[in-house]
């Protein structure tokens, strides 16, 4: 087989993203930027109230003022807009109707209840102030322990509770583990409610043609292949006829990887009014309607041994649904059900996880998707179990990691780790900022009445997401290769990127198969009528997903290429080298044929070997036989100045194990991202809502994401642990920056404090949260 | 949020009862009014111009006054809605006489908003309605001291 | 984020702006950098019929020198104060409080002038303003007069500006060489105002405090003159016990705000201790 490539060039080197020149050139195209003749504009009416029934809707005045071409509420579109749908998959989960637009109660603050077409944004905007809505307030269920409780208000009354599912563990012994153990240490943590900001908000442009009877739609999304799918179900259409295209996308963090009731509504409308329609999201739309992140409220015992050994442990997860289920809103919180023993072997485990609706905005993926919860979890309560036996926090780690010869390692919760070595990682994090040091350091200031603190975090994760039985709507990935006539490569893959980088690291993978140019390729994604199979980016599974199944196509294609070749060149198959843009017979590089010409053979097609079809193009399917789950240590140095709760994070130190590493530049930039949304989670972000159901914190002077200058500058180093179960033996690392840094974070926040007694505080940790940990502890 | 104060008018008990409850007098000193139209049974439709600066917003609401004590007590309920959300709030008001012509008036109530009020204007709504209640009092001490004069 | 419909003016003269004022009366808001006014707009929480922009009024503008006093146009941005030679030569707590205003778009557009009309109960300017003792010269139909800052902020988002009136410029006087000053602050760290400020100025002959005169921002309705901190320390050495013995007092008698970000109790330990501080750096 002809798998010899000349010397690998580019897979492992730091190349700048391809994809930037245009974007810091403004000359990208983002859905906003797209612009269809007779266009048209849509907005819509939101719910100020968290419950209430619509009494009535008055649409009269806005359907008068001129510009305004239509207006729908919620009768207007039932049985002609579907449910908006739910993917999730779990025994007995409870699933509302969700109608696109409400249609006698509205469940959240936010809630889309009319839309409003008219020919400029202006008069689109201006007609919803004409709106009249009439509302009966209901009672509200905000607060997870209360909304459990059997005197709740129900949100459904179909359903008789607020309770969307349960989902029980007990593995091991667990009672006893508790029975015999030397200590137990308890804590109650709140993972609090983050709203995702991508840079640029959602956004959908729908144009129907009724003489093709075809649909295409523009859409900030990360899954425009499922959104496809979605749609033609939602509307009725038949899906070959439907195209979804993902301009550019600017950002995302799981907030676009679902199906928002305004994709369905904008699409219903331009087939309706065969017109394009365009609505883009406001960022204070975005507030309260693109899904939220986190939100769970989580009750943790352990049980450890004296000798710092983890025997066990228990805990009661209550996971904020908010109103409705979005796309995968109920599967997040069972990603952190299977990955609560972290990068421990803890081999008796009891669960309940409790998914609960509440009047908010719906949860659903957010950067970390269920492990940022999973890691604050177990990282704090290892410290806490580190501080009550008066043991190091590295030794308790290092005590109940599991050695690098037990992988594949079945955890208790019913997965299994694929690969790890967590002592290679936490002992370069730790020699990095030379740890015994660090703490004689740390003896010293607090003498002087100064207060650092160290925190460490290791944690293990799981992505890549595949395979199919783990994934809701599909755990494959598809890509296409195919060469040009000219020789030059396109590259087709279902995956989405916006802002991952893969234009950049997908063309590295390519190139030095072929042993051509990064330059000859083109990597085109996120578009239906392009690449007509994929799934999407989310979940860490772009590299290790769609990068598998195109190192495979890749070859496919090479195989057919080193079939003509070897043809032209009268030459064995297996002798024959790619290089410099050349196809030549190992040591005898001057009687080469060209790249271009072989390419240009195959579809001239006249001087074809036998049996060999002409063109060079395949498509690959795959689905790994297991998740992947990276690991690694990241520990951060903080200064608390006791008198004002003001944290100075002075120092932080990410080592992180992602499998091999296709492109560096384009891994540390994920670090980097992902540490600063994980420092958000840890010391500024909060969606706070009031007792009534209320966003209190609907823009942005009320709520903190970090900015350029409130990160400080991140030292990244990794360790390289293949992972078995894709050919490129990549993991992913979308995501581990912001699983790991939150309970870094709190831990040093924590370990600065002890002096006071504080042993935990709860997240975002603002001056005026550490000053009172502060108080209260004294 | 809560709502708490003590104010002092300088006027007697029943004049400070009667321009806390005549629609006509009430009118005149809630900031920003321009409509208080009685309904029956305690209710006003209320038009009223509520803000604080350039934030200001038109309400269209009702008042209602219940729990009628004469001269001591009673409860105020205020409903309100415009285009920036909307604001419900029920006060208890006591009325003490404190010297001759002095009466001294507690406020106790519960004040909700909602909507973009609540989404960007949490910082602030407690001191709005703090200054719009000092308002209120000073223009009802104003009327019912000018009253006592004449 | 879209405004409601406004008509636009963009009058060269005081006396111009003046006219549309009283002409469009409370239909009519000023515009000077926009960077309060245009994000209300924008919400729709502020939806003015008209809206005089007084960006090419040359006479607002500009810093200066005259009588022993700054004169400083109220259309100077906080970035013009923040880096002007004559300001960081003669009051060079007003350029460091410009540079703890937001950030730098935020700088480059806002005004002074437009930042103490607005008259946010955290912004940054009125604490400075305070402690200096400035007058506010303001224009209106009725002509011109000069208020005292201690005068200028009544209640929240309301200053001594009556509806017709412009603010025009802001005196401060140059102080001797003996005078120092600190503005300290801590952000709210998402809007970047302040969650406390405090601007310490005072004159010291040898160890003792001669005059001082401490503003506060971010901790009440309105920003206010620190005096009993001001009484407890004038006249008294500027010891570490003194000027914390002093600095207890920073929210004595003042209605402290709570909001989700800061707490009562958190408020009103931030004032004692960044007023601690700021004295502490006035005076070293
Ligand atoms: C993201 C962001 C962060 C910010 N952070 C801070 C901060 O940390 N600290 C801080 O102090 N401020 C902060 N600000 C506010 C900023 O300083 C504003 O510029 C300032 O408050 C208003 O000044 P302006 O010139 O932009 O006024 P405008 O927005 O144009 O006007 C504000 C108000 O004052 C009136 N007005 C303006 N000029 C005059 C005049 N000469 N006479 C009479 N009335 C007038 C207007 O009619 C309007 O009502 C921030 C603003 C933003 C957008």
């Amino acid at each position: 087989m002809a798998t010899m490539a000349g010397p690998s060039r580019l897979i492992g080197a730091p190349i700048k993203r391809r994809e930037d020149p245009r974007l810091v050139q403004g000359l990208s195209h983002y859905v906003d930027d797209i612009k269809l003749v007779n266009m048209h504009h849509c907005t819509f009416l939101r719910s100020d109230y968290a419950h209430a029934d619509i009494k009535s809707i008055d649409t009269e005045a806005a359907e008068n003022l001129s510009g305004v071409v239509k207006v729908i509420t919620g009768v207007d579109i039932q049985g002609k807009v579907g449910s908006i749908p739910c993917a999730a998959e779990i025994e007995g989960l409870k699933v509302p109707d969700h109608p696109a637009l409400a249609v006698d109660r509205v469940r959240f603050v936010g809630e889309p209840i009319a839309a409003v077409v008219a020919t400029d944004p202006y008069v689109a905007r201006d007609a919803l102030d004409l709106i009249e809505v009439e509302y009966d307030e209901l009672p509200t269920v905000v607060d997870l322990d209360d909304a459990i409780e059997s005197d709740s208000t129900v949100i459904y009354d179909e359903f008789g509770d607020n309770i969307a599912f349960t989902m029980p563990l007990d593995a091991g012994d667990v009672d006893a583990a508790f029975a015999e153990a030397d200590h137990v240490v308890s804590q109650r943590f709140v993972n609090q409610r983050l709203i995702p900001n991508s840079i640029e908000p959602r956004g959908v442009l729908a144009e129907y043609l009724p003489g093709e009877g075809t649909l295409t739609v523009w859409s900030s999304t990360q899954v425009p292949h499922h959104l496809k799918t979605i749609l033609s179900l939602l509307l009725d259409l038949p899906e070959q006829l439907v195209r979804v295209i993902a301009p550019e996308v600017g950002g995302g963090f799981g907030s676009k990887l679902n199906v928002y009731p305004e994709e369905a509504v904008v699409a219903y409308l331009a087939t309706e009014l065969r017109k394009p329609v365009k609505w883009i999201e406001k960022r204070s739309e975005g507030f309260t309607t693109t899904i939220h992140g986190r939100d769970q409220v989580d009750y943790v015992d352990m049980a450890v041994k004296n000798d710092g050994t983890i025997t066990a442990l228990r805990a009661k997860l209550l996971a904020n649904m908010g109103a409705y289920h979005q796309l995968l809103t109920p599967i997040i919180p069972v990603l952190t059900y299977l990955m609560m023993p972290g990068a421990y072997k803890i081999s008796n485990i009891k669960l309940e996880l409790i998914g609960v609706f509440t009047n908010k905005m719906a949860t659903d993926a957010y950067r970390g998707a269920g492990r940022p919860e999973a890691t604050h979890i177990i990282e704090r309560m290892v410290d806490l179990a580190a501080q009550k036996l008066g043991m190091d926090p590295k030794e308790i780690r290092f005590k109940n990691f599991p050695q690098p010869d037990e992988f594949p390692l079945e955890m208790a919760t019913g997965v299994t780790y694929d690969s790890g070595n967590y002592q290679m990682s936490f002992n370069k994090a730790l020699d990095t900022v030379d740890y015994a040091n660090l703490r004689t350091r740390q003896a010293e200031l607090r003498s002087q009445g100064r207060y650092l603190g160290i925190g460490v975090a290791t944690y293990a994760e799981i992505c890549g997401m595949g395979p199919s039985v783990g994934v809701a709507g599909g755990g494959w990935e598809s890509s296409t290769v195919r060469i040009e006539r000219t020789g030059k490569v396109t590259v087709l893959t279902g995956v989405s990127p916006h802002g991952q980088g893969q234009e950049t690291s997908f063309a590295q993978i390519v190139a030095d198969e072929y042993g051509i140019s990064i330059d000859d390729i083109v990597v085109i994604h996120g578009d239906t009528g392009r690449q007509p199979q994929g799934i999407g980016t989310f979940g860490s599974r772009a590299t290790a997903v769609g990068g598998a199944a195109l190192i495979i196509a890749t070859q496919q294609v090479k195989e057919k290429m080193a079939q003509i070749a070897a043809h032209m060149l009268e030459a064995n198959v297996d002798d024959l080298v790619f290089e410099d843009g050349n196809i030549f017979v190992q040591g005898s590089p001057d009687s080469a044929v060209t790249f271009a010409d072989v390419a240009a053979t195959a579809h001239v097609a006249v001087n074809l070997p036998p049996d060999v079809e002409p063109g060079l193009e395949a498509t690959h399917f795959f689905e790994p036989s297991n998740f992947t789950y990276p690991f690694g240590a990241h520990i951060s140095i903080v200064e608390v100045d006791p008198e004002t709760g003001e944290i100075d994070l002075q120092r932080y130190v990410a080592v992180d194990d992602c499998g091999n590493i296709i492109n560096p530049l384009l891994v540390d930039g994920q670090v980097h991202g992902g540490i600063a949304q994980g420092l958000g989670q840890a010391m500024y972000e909060g969606a706070v809502y009031d007792e009534n159901g209320q966003l209190l914190t609907g823009s942005f002077m009320d709520y903190a994401i970090p900015k350029a200058t409130q990160v400080p500058r991140f030292e990244t180093e990794h360790t390289t642990t293949p992972s078995p179960v894709n050919p490129l033996g990549v993991k992913g690392v979308g995501e581990a920056g912001t699983i790991a840094s939150s309970p870094c974070l709190v831990n040093a926040v924590v370990d600065a404090l002890s002096p006071f007694g504080v042993t935990d505080i709860d997240m975002p940790m603002t001056p005026n949260r550490v000053w009172q940990a502060i108080q209260d502890a004294q | 949020m809560q709502i708490k104060s003590d104010h002092t008018v300088s006027a007697n008990r029943e004049r400070v009862w009667e321009h806390l409850t005549d629609a006509e007098l009430l009118s005149q000193c809630i900031p920003g009014c321009e409509e208080l139209k009685a309904t029956g049974g305690g209710t006003y439709e209320a038009t009223i111009k509520v803000g604080v600066a350039g934030i200001k917003g038109t309400y269209k609401g009702t008042v209602r006054l219940e729990n009628m004590q004469p001269p001591s007590a009673y409860r105020l309920m205020v409903e309100g809605k415009s285009t920036i959300g909307f604001l419900k709030g029920a006060c208890d008001f006591r009325l003490e006489e404190a010297k001759p012509d002095e009466t001294k008036v507690g406020l106790n109530g519960e004040l909700a908003v909602g909507g973009k009020l609540a989404r960007v204007g949490q910082r602030i709504i407690g001191s709005a309605a703090k200054m719009t209640i000092g308002q209120f009092f000073k223009q009802i001490n104003k009327l019912a001291a000018t009253d006592t004069d004449s | 984020m879209i405004a409601s419909s406004f008509e636009y003016f963009a009058p060269t003269s005081v006396d111009e702006a003046l006219s549309l004022l009283s002409e469009h009366g409370d239909d009519a808001k000023i515009l000077a950098g926009g960077h309060s006014l245009i994000p209300a707009m924008k919400l729709r929480l502020a939806e003015p019929a008209v809206l005089i922009d007084i960006q090419r009024v040359e006479g607002l503008k500009g810093i200066s020198e005259s009588d022993g006093k700054l004169v400083i146009g109220a259309l100077a941005t906080h970035h013009e104060l923040e880096s002007s030679d004559l300001v960081n030569r003669t009051l060079p707590i007003l350029a460091q409080t410009a540079g703890e205003i937001g950030d730098v778009q935020v700088r480059n557009k806002g005004t002074i002038g437009g930042s103490l009309s607005h008259a946010d109960p955290a912004a940054d300017w009125p604490a400075t303003i305070l402690a200096l003792d400035a007058d506010l010269k303001i224009v209106g139909s009725g002509g011109e007069r000069v208020v005292k800052a201690t005068d200028f902020f009544e209640e929240l988002y309301t200053t001594a500006l009556e509806a017709d009136e412009i603010l025009t410029e802001i005196h401060v006087s140059i102080p001797d060489g003996n005078t120092t000053g600190t503005y300290l602050k801590l952000h709210q760290v998402a809007s970047g105002f302040a969650l406390t400020g405090v601007a310490a100025v005072l004159s010291k002959s040898g160890d003792v405090c001669e005059n001082i005169a401490v503003g506060i921002t971010g901790v009440s309705d309105v920003p206010y003159r620190a005096s009993e901190v001001e009484s407890a320390l004038a006249g008294r050495a500027l010891t570490a016990d003194n000027i914390a013995a002093a600095a207890e007092k920073a929210a004595d008698g003042v209605d402290i705000l709570e909001d989700i970000h800061a707490s009562e109790a958190y408020r009103s330990n931030l004032a004692k201790v960044y007023t601690r501080r700021a004295i502490e750096g006035a005076a070293s």
